[in-house]
């Protein structure tokens, strides 16, 4: 008798005790990590490795695409990434990037095979916002094998400068160009034009530009196919 | 009663015979040895070859049939008379009848190129180059010219000075591509353009992209004719492993 409620006791305890555990601190969230954008026309997709480890749903990244859904984290320094072409397995990107805690980045890649190009971007609110969330914010790439420099239009919005006659981006232009600007939050039709004025690409349908919003917007495609010119859209995390 | 003892002799009987089954040696199993063994189709005028492999259980196909320019690899038996047989998808020609050993835990990889007039054949076998402490240090590169063609090519590794056995090389016989079966390792890693000049200077093809890293030993081919069926194309063999 003295065993059997020594027993139930101990159960009783355990069970007790245990609900004590649950829930009571704060979960640590994670953020920051990496969203991968590819747009690179010359191959199907594109295979990241990280560190020589694939990425789910990344192996590969189709083109026009981007992705994980949730950032990837690799805290540390000197990560390496590799990026592999689905055409003959040609190796694109070889780099080593940092990743700290509570900040977003994207690799973008573009190109061609004879010359490849990639840069990875902080993603950033831009400085003096006080409410994040009451914004909407842009940032243009042109990442188009064109020698044309392009403008963007959205809607009405008188275009700033840094969405006007970008040519081509170098690694060092995308880096520079990495911020976002503010626009009046809307629901815009997104075209990209060249510097005659004329129309290189219109995106389908229109672009919602909510509160909240941090928006990339880029130009893809090759001049020696004029139908592959494409606006590409990318949400993007943000701290 | 009865029963039950009849059932105890009939368990402790079937009981005996699994234990005492284990004991006959003949079900041991044989400890497996292995060779790596890496094929390479450069024979231009089928649309596939198969190959045939016996290791002394008769002949059994490697595979399904591999296209031109295929790279595959094999993990197979190691074996003293090894047979390979690689027929053509044409009508089933066969191209190549060879014997050769096999030895264990080694890594191998057959070439075949040439014509069906005169289909061509060789076997390397894959070693760390001498004098060579880590062979994940280093990393180390072959060339083998097995196009259909009677330029003289060099392979060029983005602008360096062409490696001295990567010059001027006329399409291997299976003596020449057999001589040069060693590796030879280079500092220069990275990511490279390849591209392959006949003695003129003539670019016959270009590669982008080749991966180079400490630790990466590759064989590289000129494979094709310059025709349209099949033009003139590097090919790259990453090994899987080396000796």
């Amino acid at each position: 008798m003295k065993k059997l409620s020594l027993i139930v006791a101990l159960v009783a305890s355990v069970a007790l005790l245990g609900s004590c555990l649950r829930g009571s601190d704060p979960q640590p969230e994670r953020v920051g990590g990496m969203t991968f954008v590819n747009t690179f026309i010359e191959a199907n997709g594109a295979f990241y490795l990280v560190d020589r480890n694939t990425i789910q749903g990344l192996y590969p990244l189709d083109y026009r695409t981007y992705g994980p859904s949730w950032p990837v984290y690799y805290p540390g320094e000197g990560r390496r990434l590799e990026i592999y072409s689905s055409y003959e397995d040609a190796r694109l990107v070889d780099t080593t990037f940092s990743m700290q805690d509570s900040v977003y980045y994207s690799s973008i890649v573009y190109g061609t095979h004879d010359d490849p190009r990639h840069f990875i971007t902080e993603d950033r609110i831009p400085d003096g916002v006080d409410d994040p969330a009451a914004i909407a914010a842009v940032r243009f790439y042109n990442l188009a094998n064109t020698e044309r420099r392009v403008t963007l239009h959205i809607g009405e919005i008188e275009s700033v400068a840094a969405f006007r006659n970008r040519p081509l981006e170098t690694p060092a232009s995308g880096k520079q160009g990495e911020d976002f600007i503010p626009v009046a939050i809307g629901n815009y039709t997104v075209t990209v034009v060249d510097e005659e004025g004329e129309t290189v690409a219109i995106r389908q349908g229109t672009v919602d530009l909510p509160a909240g919003s941090y928006t990339s917007i880029f130009l893809t495609g090759d001049e020696r196919d004029p139908r592959t010119f494409y606006v590409g859209i990318v949400r993007q995390w943000v701290n | 009663m009865q029963t039950n003892i009849n059932l105890y002799k009939s368990i402790a009987l079937s009981l005996g015979v699994m234990l005492l089954g284990g004991c006959i040696k003949d079900e041991e199993t044989e400890p497996e040895v292995r060779s790596g063994f890496t094929v390479v189709n450069s024979f231009s005028e089928a649309q596939a070859v198969q190959h045939r492999f016996d290791a002394g259980r008769g002949f059994q196909p490697l595979n399904q049939g591999q296209g031109y320019r295929g790279i595959d690899f094999y993990v197979v038996p190691s074996c003293e008379n090894c047979k390979l047989e690689i027929v053509s998808s044409n009508e089933l020609a066969q191209l190549v009848d060879t014997a050769f050993a096999l030895q264990v835990n080694k890594y191998y990889t057959s070439f075949l190129f040439g014509t069906e007039e005169v289909p061509r054949h060789f076997i390397t076998e894959d070693q760390v180059p001498e004098g060579v402490d880590d062979p994940a240090a280093i990393a180390a590169l072959r060339f083998f010219n097995l196009a259909k063609t009677t330029d003289r090519v060099t392979l060029h590794i983005a602008d360096a000075e062409p490696i001295a056995a990567f010059r001027d090389r006329p399409t291997e016989t299976p003596k020449t591509g057999k001589d040069a079966q060693a590796f030879i390792p280079t500092t220069h890693t990275g990511t490279h353009v390849l591209t392959i000049r006949n003695e003129n200077g003539e670019q016959l093809a270009r590669r982008t992209g080749v991966a180079l890293d400490p630790g990466d030993y590759l064989t590289l081919f000129l494979t094709g004719d310059g025709g349209e069926s099949a033009p003139y194309y590097i090919g790259v063999v990453r090994h899987r492993g080396i000796n």
